[in-house]
């Protein structure tokens, strides 16, 4: 008996260590913060089939770009804070930027904060379709009703006929920066979380690893039902 | 299921969803709001930014941060209005707030998303605000009666009474800045 017990111990205690670590892992996941920290690892998030939406909607604001990958928005590969449906237009205008989602104008900090969200309540006109800019900077917005010209300052919106408009157009971003932005919109669905639990349950290689856990926590059991036999054997 | 009662039930479900449609709504646009504050000619709006000073007190008052930096708000003879939102249990009640010198002048709730807690918008219960200030710890004078079923909404329009209060005491209509 002695010696069987010495065999399940041997074979099973990779697995014990490893599930004992996940285990203490999973049970302090808000401590260790694992539901906020995200896997960047590319064949792990290749194992997951988590990819990015294509291809992404993208405009030039100065020298940055504003882009919209699934309903996440980004500033270069800075991922902000609003989400949206559609991506109307983005510009750069005075030392902001600023980017147009449908009923809203986001006025967005150089470093991707949200200074301020200006939607209908502020007067944005309705079907919001188009932003652009005139010669002399004024931001001009195309909406149902027709083209407005905005003074965000005032909050004052007032008809235009004017035709001397740079609309924002949609732009292909350059391979590089649409490769980082894919690999910031996947390195963001994948929680650490996920994984260990995964791991602990032996499902991150599917149905074959749960079988595998099953094994070890038989293998665990069997290691208790020798010991608890040898114990009994052994008392005088 | 009996003809009849299958028109009964049909006339009860078309109720409660008429209902249900009633509570929700824009009760006042904010434009029409800020018109009627300040006799139709509502100032040109004011910028707030919740800088470091400022932030500390917006997270204690809503129990969150500000998703914002900036807010706007409209000024005029030491009175100012806010356009403010909280989310009550799972929308935004859009709500407008006027101070002033330090106390409350009037609250309306201007849209309401939620499913429940819609009583937030009679007088009888807004009128409670009417004359508050804050005290220590950005706590309102008065306590504010509640409406049963509305817990989330009266908590929510609560804190934004707080919350304007507060922004008001830092903005260029504040007492001792004009």
């Amino acid at each position: 008996m002695q010696q069987w017990h010495r065999r399940v111990g041997m074979t099973g205690a990779v697995f014990f260590i490893f599930l004992i670590t996940t285990g203490l892992l999973l049970n302090h996941t808000g401590a260790l913060g694992l539901g906020k920290r995200f896997v960047e690892t590319q064949w792990l998030l290749d194992l997951y089939h988590i990819s990015a939406p294509e291809p992404p909607v993208a405009f030039s604001a100065g020298e940055r770009f504003v882009s919209r990958l699934g309903d996440r928005l980004y500033l270069d590969t800075k991922e902000l804070s609003e989400r949206a449906e559609r991506l109307i237009g983005g510009l750069k205008l005075g030392d902001t930027l600023l980017i147009a989602i449908p009923g809203k104008l986001l006025v967005v900090s150089p470093t991707g904060e949200l200074i301020e969200r200006i939607d209908g309540a502020d007067g944005v006109p309705s079907g919001m379709n188009r932003i652009g800019l005139t010669a002399s900077g004024q931001l001009v917005i195309r909406a149902a009703h027709g083209d407005y010209l905005a003074d965000l300052g005032k909050l004052d919106w007032r008809k235009t006929t004017t035709a001397d408009v740079g609309w924002a157009t949609p732009v292909t971003l350059s391979p590089e920066l649409h490769q980082k932005l894919v690999r910031t919109y996947r390195g963001g669905g994948l929680p650490l979380e996920r994984v260990i639990l995964d791991l602990h349950s032996g499902r991150i290689v599917g149905q074959w690893g749960v079988y595998v856990v099953d094994g070890a926590a038989l293998l665990f059991l069997a290691l208790v039902i020798t010991g608890l036999w040898m114990w009994i054997k052994q008392r005088p | 299921m009996p003809f009849p009662r299958a028109l009964a039930f049909l006339a009860l479900a078309t109720f409660a969803l008429s209902a249900h449609s009633a509570a929700q709504g824009i009760y006042q646009t904010p434009q029409d709001f800020l018109r009627e504050v300040f006799a139709g000619d509502p100032p040109e709006p004011s910028k707030l930014w919740i800088d470091g000073k400022l932030k500390p007190g917006v997270r204690a008052i809503l129990e969150h941060d500000l998703d914002v930096l900036r807010l706007r708000y409209w000024g005029k003879d030491g009175r100012t209005a806010w356009i403010l939102e909280e989310i009550g249990k799972e929308r935004p009640i859009t709500t407008g707030i006027v101070i002033q010198r330090g106390t409350i002048e009037r609250i309306k709730v201007l849209v309401f998303r939620e499913s429940r807690g819609w009583e937030v918008r009679y007088p009888f219960f807004t009128d409670q605000f009417t004359g508050a200030t804050l005290v220590t710890r950005d706590q309102l004078d008065r306590d504010i009666d509640g409406i049963s079923g509305a817990t989330l909404s009266v908590r929510a329009l609560t804190k934004l009474a707080r919350l304007a209060l507060l922004l008001h005491a830092h903005s260029d209509f504040a007492d001792g800045k004009q």
